[in-house]
């Protein structure tokens, strides 16, 4: 498989704190990668360093087969956009204004584009207004655009859909689906709302404490995915006791809430807990999904 | 490089700030020039360019420096640099392109205003005694201050972006300059003093005036020069190792 961006064993320190502890990734040429981690993994460490805004403390980053360390980075960087964070951009000037000096800063010899891409980020009708009369969603857009300069191969996108409202959000997941099917662009895109990244991701990366604990395609996860019955009862602590007691698998979801990985007799179960005075309140078949796979892995309040 | 000049320069004729700095600059030029009393016993037109030499001890640093120092700081509030480094270009190559701009923009804005009060002092005022050499040499002094002070403007917009760096600069500046001054008073003979005043825009311009032909000006333009490159120098290595977020 040809990779756009690896790395292995990448480190990154802050005086006494390692933000990157030994982290190694592989994103496919024309994937999406879903970054999946909680606050402080070291997602947006990891993204800031793949843009060059920072340099690792030790181990080896190679984008499109340049090593961080050789002066062909800075080519290879030439075919890259990124949104790191809040979106880079000059709150004095129009959304225009804007992408003209991104095309100068890319030496692009016109402007030839400029339109189409306000329009394909919903900026088109913005006119003189600038950008620090924007609204968050509007930036987010607008740092997009910026992003796709130049006609990109590898778009870093760090948590692209924050500030969005409900219809930005959906703009945003259509326009990376898009610009990865038509284009064929590669995209990493980090993102805290884990529903939104499974409808589009064709690959994921598993962040925790600054070491990648996973990476799996979407259709390995598929397969991951464990089936469950979810329970709801009077008295949780009875269930968890009576599970134990069976050495069934199991994850506290709530304080009346229990996914049970396993095809339990409900009758029986029920009878054991009624000794208990706990009654089942619910009982549902639920797949688990990127949010349930995720906390299984990080951890959370899972138990064998 | 090229690339990152066009943009910088671009972006500098569309920022506010630079067409701020030109009209303050020229305003404050010449209403200091022609509200000053001549000195006694010196024709007008002497007088009054010696005013507009001690002048570019408050207009470099505070007005030239200090807009190009917002200039260099709106890349880091907006994270507009991001987009620069994402795109592959070198760091160094930020770091001078932005010393580049920065030099043209001062030596523009220093040449519009001085230039256009030059003249008027040449045309109009009498200026008998005014010695050209003296004149050449004094203007050569500014140049290298002017050059000195911009590339440490930058040198602390780097280590200190913002607003923060601009007072630092303030206050520096006028630290320097009253340090040299009373070193100047009190210890007249002393080397080490003698080599940072030439080295340091505030020591450079102290004392300058177009009646007299300074000590050794070849040691001060030398010293100048080699301050800045000095600034350049440290400002891309600490530019390079900068973690931006």
């Amino acid at each position: 498989m040809e990779y756009v961006l690896t790395t292995e064993g990448l480190r990154k320190s802050y005086r006494n704190f390692n933000a990157l502890n030994g982290l190694s990734m592989h994103v496919p040429k024309g994937a999406i990668y879903g970054f999946v981690g909680k606050n402080g993994a070291g997602k947006t460490t990891l993204i800031r360093l793949a843009c060059g805004l920072q340099s690792p403390t030790d181990g080896e980053l190679t984008l499109y087969g340049a090593n961080h360390r050789d002066s062909a980075i800075h080519e290879a960087r030439k075919r890259i956009g990124a949104v790191v964070e809040t979106p880079s951009i000059f709150p004095s000037m129009t959304a225009e204004q804007n992408l003209k000096h991104q095309y100068r800063v890319l030496g692009l010899p016109n402007f030839d584009g400029i339109k189409e891409l306000l329009t394909l980020v919903g900026l088109a009708d913005t006119g003189s207004k600038k950008a620090e009369q924007f609204s968050l969603g509007m930036r987010q857009r607008l740092g997009i655009a910026i992003a796709l300069c130049g006609h990109p191969d590898f778009m870093i996108l760090d948590e692209p859909i924050n500030g969005l409202d409900p219809q930005g959000i959906v703009d945003v997941r259509e326009l990376i689906l898009k610009l990865n099917r038509e284009q064929g662009i590669t995209i990493l895109i980090s993102s805290h709302i884990l529903d939104e990244l499974s409808r589009i991701a064709t690959h994921y990366g598993f962040i925790d404490g600054g070491r990648i604990v996973r990476e799996m395609s979407a259709d390995e996860l598929t397969g991951a995915c464990r089936k469950c019955v979810s329970v709801r009862v009077t008295d949780v602590d009875a269930l968890v006791r009576e599970l134990e007691r069976r050495g069934t698998e199991y994850t506290v979801t709530g304080t009346d809430s229990v996914d049970i990985y396993a095809q339990p007799n409900i009758t029986e179960l029920a009878l054991a807990l009624w000794k208990d005075k706990c009654e089942i309140l619910t009982c549902t078949e639920q797949d688990e999904n990127l949010e349930g796979f995720f906390l299984s892995l990080v951890g959370g309040e899972s138990h064998a | 490089m090229r690339n990152l000049l066009r943009s910088d320069f671009t972006r500098l004729w569309k920022t506010k700030s630079f067409y701020i700095a030109l009209i303050t600059v020229t305003a404050i030029v010449y209403l200091c020039v022609f509200f000053s009393s001549p000195a006694e016993g010196l024709p007008k037109g002497l007088s009054l360019c010696n005013t507009l030499c001690s002048m570019a001890v408050l207009m470099v640093p505070l007005v030239v420096g200090g807009a190009y120092m917002l200039f260099v700081s709106a890349e880091y509030t907006g994270g507009a640099i991001r987009n620069k480094l994402i795109v592959g270009h070198r760091r160094e190559n930020v770091y001078f392109s932005w010393n580049l701009v920065g030099l043209a923009d001062g030596l523009f804005l220093m040449a519009v205003s001085y230039g256009s009060v030059a003249l008027f002092i040449a045309l109009f005022a009498d200026t008998t005694g005014l010695v050209a050499k003296n004149v050449i040499v004094a203007t050569v002094i500014v140049i290298c201050m002017l050059i000195s002070k911009i590339c440490m403007s930058i040198l602390i917009s780097v280590i200190i972006p913002g607003a923060k760096g601009m007072l630092f600069n303030y206050v520096l500046t006028y630290a320097l300059l009253m340090f040299f001054v009373i070193m100047y008073d009190s210890a007249p003979d002393n080397k080490i003093v003698d080599i940072l005043a030439r080295c340091f825009p505030e020591g450079q311009i102290t004392g300058l005036n177009v009646m007299t032909m300074p000590d050794k000006p070849w040691l001060t333009i030398v010293c100048a020069l080699a301050f800045s490159v000095l600034c350049v120098i440290l400002g891309t290595d600490v530019f390079k190792k900068k973690d931006l977020s």
